[in-house]
């Protein structure tokens, strides 16, 4: 009779968990990539000077982080900044921007990477986990990008120019096998959706959403479209 | 101690230059010749062609070099030391266009993305210049190919002022 109970509460049991799995980590790692602010130097004469609030890149990133971290507690997330950007608009604001971005990060608990080149943030994509073990499972980018090419900075070494960035024609420098054949990708950037998303697609074999038009990131948490017309596609 | 005196007056320019060569700004204009601690310029010649996009600031090359050798660059500054391109002291981006500079700096071992015209362009880091004056039209097309050719802009208040239309792939947009 316990034998018998036994076995139809076990079973009971094995029916819950997999009709109502507890909310599990999934197995590899979510890359969150923030490019920086321009210097207001370059700017402010311009007629729609960009990034007037230094933190559009990591406000967002945060809210992003956070949102996995709901989704899937116990995830393993790396945030990776662009560093230079943050040292020069910090010089130009006579305030640490680099310590302020370290105290956001350890409050929120994510492992915070800086990257000065392009090519450290492709040696962390590549192998900056044991790939076979902990493949990426989602990328998400937060910066200034035009169609072809995601821009780390923009207009902080170099007026209206990037200095360090991802063109849609280095991601052959990207090791398709570091993700996650169902890895979700997405750019939160302007105009990423115009042809990056395709170039994406080809190389790694699965999408990434991108806008078509511009986004905004002046409301504060995640970007939305702001071109008219302007949509996400993938 | 009277301000005004001779000798103070002495020692506050000697002061003022001391602290300038210290912190490095020793920016060169009006014939002054470029000074900065640390690496030294070459001399260049640079003849500026503002566009209203993109991030060129026009063309340099060696000064015994013909002009068909000059490269389209984008200008690295350095605000915080006052090394800025001569434009930002004249008050307007066009003040300057098509005028000449010998420049003292060198090129950056980097180049620089215009995302306006998906072009890669050789920085040239702006440590001083003295100006040569206005220009005649160089026989050359921006960009660093020469890819970019010019029109003649309905939307600009000044009707000589270049319009940009890239033959082939255009990321003529915000960024």
């Amino acid at each position: 009779m316990m034998t018998h109970w036994m076995l139809r509460t076990g079973l009971a049991a094995l029916l819950a968990v997999a009709i109502f799995p507890f909310p599990e980590a999934k197995a590899g790692e979510y890359l969150i990539v923030s490019g920086g602010p321009a210097l207001k130097f370059n700017e402010d004469d311009k007629p729609a000077p960009h990034d007037r609030y230094w933190a559009n890149f990591i406000d967002s990133a945060i809210t992003r982080i956070a949102q996995i971290k709901a989704d899937q507690p116990g995830s393993l997330i790396a945030w990776l900044v662009y560093r230079p950007a943050y040292v020069e608009r910090g010089r130009e604001m006579n305030q640490d921007l680099v310590r302020e971005v370290e105290t956001r990060a350890a409050a929120l608990g994510v492992k915070l990477l800086w990257f000065d080149r392009t090519r450290q943030l492709v040696n962390y994509i590549n192998r900056g986990q044991d790939r076979r073990q902990a493949p990426i499972i989602g990328f998400d980018f937060f910066g200034h990008s035009n169609k072809a090419c995601f821009m780390f900075d923009y207009s902080s070494d170099v007026d209206g120019g990037s200095v360090s960035f991802l063109h849609q024609n280095q991601l052959t420098a990207i090791e398709k096998t570091a993700f996650a054949p169902n890895a979700a990708a997405r750019s939160w950037g302007c105009h990423s959706g115009e042809s990056y998303s395709e170039a994406w697609k080809k190389h790694f074999g699965f999408p990434m959403m991108g806008a078509i038009g511009k986004t905004d990131y002046s409301a504060g948490g995640l970007p939305v479209p702001s071109s008219e017309g302007g949509h996400w596609v993938q | 101690m009277r301000f005004g005196s001779m000798g103070m007056r002495i020692a506050i320019l000697a002061m003022a230059y001391g602290v300038a060569l210290l912190v490095g700004i020793c920016r060169a204009q009006d014939g002054a010749t470029a000074l900065l601690p640390g690496r030294q310029g070459e001399v260049y010649v640079g003849h500026r062609y503002y566009l209203t996009k993109g991030i060129g600031w026009g063309w340099i090359k060696k000064p015994k070099e013909s002009w068909s050798r000059a490269k389209w660059v984008a200008l690295k500054e350095q605000p915080d030391k006052g090394l800025v391109a001569p434009f930002r002291q004249l008050g307007a981006r066009d003040a300057d266009h098509m005028h000449e500079y010998e420049l003292v700096g060198y090129f950056a071992d980097y180049k620089a993305y215009d995302p306006k015209f998906n072009d890669l362009l050789p920085v040239f880091v702006i440590l001083g210049y003295k100006p040569l004056g206005l220009a005649k039209k160089l026989d050359l097309k921006p960009g660093s190919r020469g890819q970019i050719s010019e029109g003649t802009s309905t939307a600009s208040s000044r009707a000589d002022r270049p319009i940009i239309q890239q033959r082939g792939t255009s990321n003529d947009e915000d960024e």
